[in-house]
């Protein structure tokens, strides 16, 4: 929950020439790991985001299930991107089985998609990471002083839940989800009675674009590589191909053939490189790779907001996540007004042995799921790469960054700047394992 | 009764006026936690077809940041919860007003916990003008674990004991029934990995 550390959970000070600060529970973000940072005579020396707890057992228990299990099993790794674990599962055991969902069913899953994305967002946008350009510790100081901005927000999440409950059955864990489409089609009037609100979310979200662009940021443009799904019709969610600002354009089946993992001594979550380079998903990453396919309204949003075609600023982050709920919106009221009722609520995936893979785009980025089956159904092995632990190693480059520009400030605004680098990225640690720790320690 | 996040919401459209609302709150999949919505199914099943007038009991296990909605204009609110205070598991509290209801979840973010929504609600002028919280000592919280019997028989006296008081007439909010816990960290508490929210 958004409020900030027990002060008994902080630590700082000098010790023996040693400046220090420990928090023990960084909040705000989610999942459980810790970062440290060191700094020796003023000269930073080390940064390390150390992910601890047990790493996913998911890909373990996988081996063994029958194949239409994966999508709500995987789902409960994340209780805010449920949707996005539903959707790499689906789409990767239907790619292994042959299968191709089109039509009206695969715009109900973009549905659900843009359900979680507004829910998503708005959260994070709300309650987690405006706070910290407005100098309050918590969602709930910055309610106390701003209600008619944070009931703004929760009515925007709440719409996103509207739409996950249509679709999913419910908003945390939906169980509606299975291979080949759904287990229920929406009643037309249910996804009509989501119109209004969804008009009504969507100016929301501009006026939200409006709010968060008028805070103040850093002065940081690093240059990072991007790498998201990329559609030739469309912002991607469901499908594309990989596409990197260095260029890269391939099916997402050669995922591992440029993305490696690796374990580091610090974590116990992999840290994965793009091509041999650190690189990060996300928000940024799709605006940048895939601007022209927002929808005009989100563009003309972006500028007026004084955004380009590319935003490099991770503290920036925030408006294009505002942008995204825009677009989420319209394309959800796009779905809705274009709704012709398919005839079956999913299709038919009879098991073959194979393997197929899938990127979706989850609210934080990429996330890559990859099985093989046989000819039962039962998965042999399961692969998946969270996004989170693909951004990891950008996330320690921009807290080395910010810690280099920001050398000489007080002790408590570079330990906030901190929190607020890493909650730039809106990290699921949950996802890539779990809960943040932070410590200064200068020397 | 209804449960959880979606339907309890809907259901709260076009419903009567609720002036009490007993909400078991928790993961009905990690143990212990389990404990608050055993005890609204409970509660509800006790009554069957005829719940005190103005009385509504939910099960909870969706989205807490949803509460807010479900909370509008309810007069009473009565919280049963799982607690880690350190006491003997099925050690049973009420704490009325602002009771130390800390929540473990601070440390978390997208697991926006019970403890959060109720901070949450009293900032924006949108909590229940009576809010009381039981909580119930749990002693497991893994993924799948069962309740522990020391739970559940301390969840059926809790609701022997609610389904008396709440057929009377609604009472200025009762006094702890023993001393809270000293250290208000260690009071009805959220542990992130076992909110509704997270996996």
């Amino acid at each position: 929950m958004p409020s900030g550390p027990a002060p008994e959970a902080r630590g700082a000070g000098r010790e023996n020439g040693t400046r220090r600060i420990d928090v023990e529970a960084m909040a705000r973000v989610e999942g459980e790991g810790a970062l440290h940072v060191r700094i020796v005579d003023d000269t930073l020396e080390h940064v390390m985001l150390r992910i601890y707890e047990p790493p996913r057992l998911f890909e373990g228990f996988l081996r063994g299930r029958y194949y239409t299990e994966p999508p709500d099993i995987t789902a409960r790794i994340c209780g805010i991107c449920p949707v996005a674990y539903q959707m790499s599962a689906c789409h990767a055991l239907e790619a292994a089985c042959g299968v191709t969902v089109d039509g009206q069913l695969r715009e109900l899953r973009r549905l659900l998609y843009c359900g979680e994305w507004i829910e998503s967002h708005a959260l994070h946008v709300y309650m987690l990471h405006a706070p910290d350009f407005l100098g309050y510790p918590s969602g709930v100081h910055l309610a106390a002083d701003h209600r008619a901005i944070v009931e703004r927000g929760l009515r925007l999440k709440k719409v996103g839940n509207d739409v996950m409950i249509v679709l999913g059955g419910r908003e945390i864990h939906p169980i509606n989800v299975k291979l080949g489409g759904f287990y229920r089609l929406p009643r037309e009037a249910e996804l009509r009675a989501l119109r209004e609100p969804l008009l009504r979310a969507r100016d929301d979200a501009v006026a939200t674009v409006e709010w968060v662009a008028g805070f103040d940021f850093p002065d940081l443009e690093p240059e990072r590589v991007f790498l998201s799904l990329s559609h030739p019709d469309e912002y991607p969610l469901n499908e594309g191909r990989l596409a990197s600002s260095r260029g890269l354009d391939v099916s997402v089946s050669a995922f591992e053939q440029h993305v490696r993992e690796e374990h580091v001594e610090h974590s116990t979550a992999l840290h994965a490189a793009l091509d041999g380079e650190p690189y990060m998903v996300g928000p940024l990453a799709r605006y940048a790779l895939n601007y022209q396919q927002l929808s005009p309204l989100a563009q003309e949003t972006a500028r007026a907001a004084g955004l380009g075609e590319v935003v490099r600023n991770p503290f920036k982050s925030i408006v294009v996540r505002a942008i995204e709920t825009v677009y989420a919106c319209d394309e959800a009221l796009r779905i809705i007004d274009g709704y012709e009722p398919p005839e079956f609520a999913s299709v038919e995936v009879p098991p073959r042995a194979g393997r197929g893979h899938a990127c979706t785009e989850a609210p934080r980025g990429t996330l890559y799921h990859r099985y093989t089956i046989n000819d039962e159904g039962i998965v042999l092995d399961a692969r998946i790469v969270p996004p989170t632990a693909q951004t990891q190693a950008v996330i320690e480059q921009d807290v080395r960054d910010v810690v280099e520009a920001h050398m000489n400030v007080p002790h408590e605004q570079l330990q906030h700047l901190c929190e607020q680098t890493v909650r730039n990225h809106d990290p699921c640690i949950s996802c890539a394992t779990h809960f943040l720790r932070l410590e200064v320690e200068r020397r | 009764m209804t449960t959880g996040g979606a339907s309890a919401r809907m259901a709260a459209a076009g419903a009567p006026p609720v002036h009490t609302l007993v909400m078991g709150v928790g993961n009905e999949d990690r143990g212990d936690d389990a404990l608050g919505p055993l005890a609204a199914r409970l509660l509800a099943r006790a009554w069957g077809d005829a719940p005190p007038p103005g009385l509504r009991v939910v099960a909870w296990t969706g989205d807490p940041t949803g509460l807010l909605d479900v909370w509008t204009g309810v007069q009473r609110l009565v919280l049963i919860d799982a607690m880690v205070s350190g006491a003997a598991p099925g050690s049973c509290c009420r704490y009325a007003g602002d009771a130390p209801f800390v929540s473990a979840g601070a440390t978390s973010s997208h697991g926006f916990g019970l403890a959060g929504a109720l901070a949450l609600a009293r900032a924006l002028g949108r909590a229940p003008p009576s809010v009381e919280v039981w909580g119930i000592e749990g002693a497991r919280f893994g993924a799948g674990e069962p309740l522990t019997p020391a739970v559940r028989a301390a969840v059926e006296a809790l609701v022997a004991r609610l389904q008396r008081e709440l057929a009377a007439p609604a009472t200025a909010a009762a006094e702890p029934e023993r001393d809270p816990p000293q250290d208000p960290s260690r009071g009805p508490s959220r542990d992130p990995s076992r909110d509704p929210a997270r996996s």
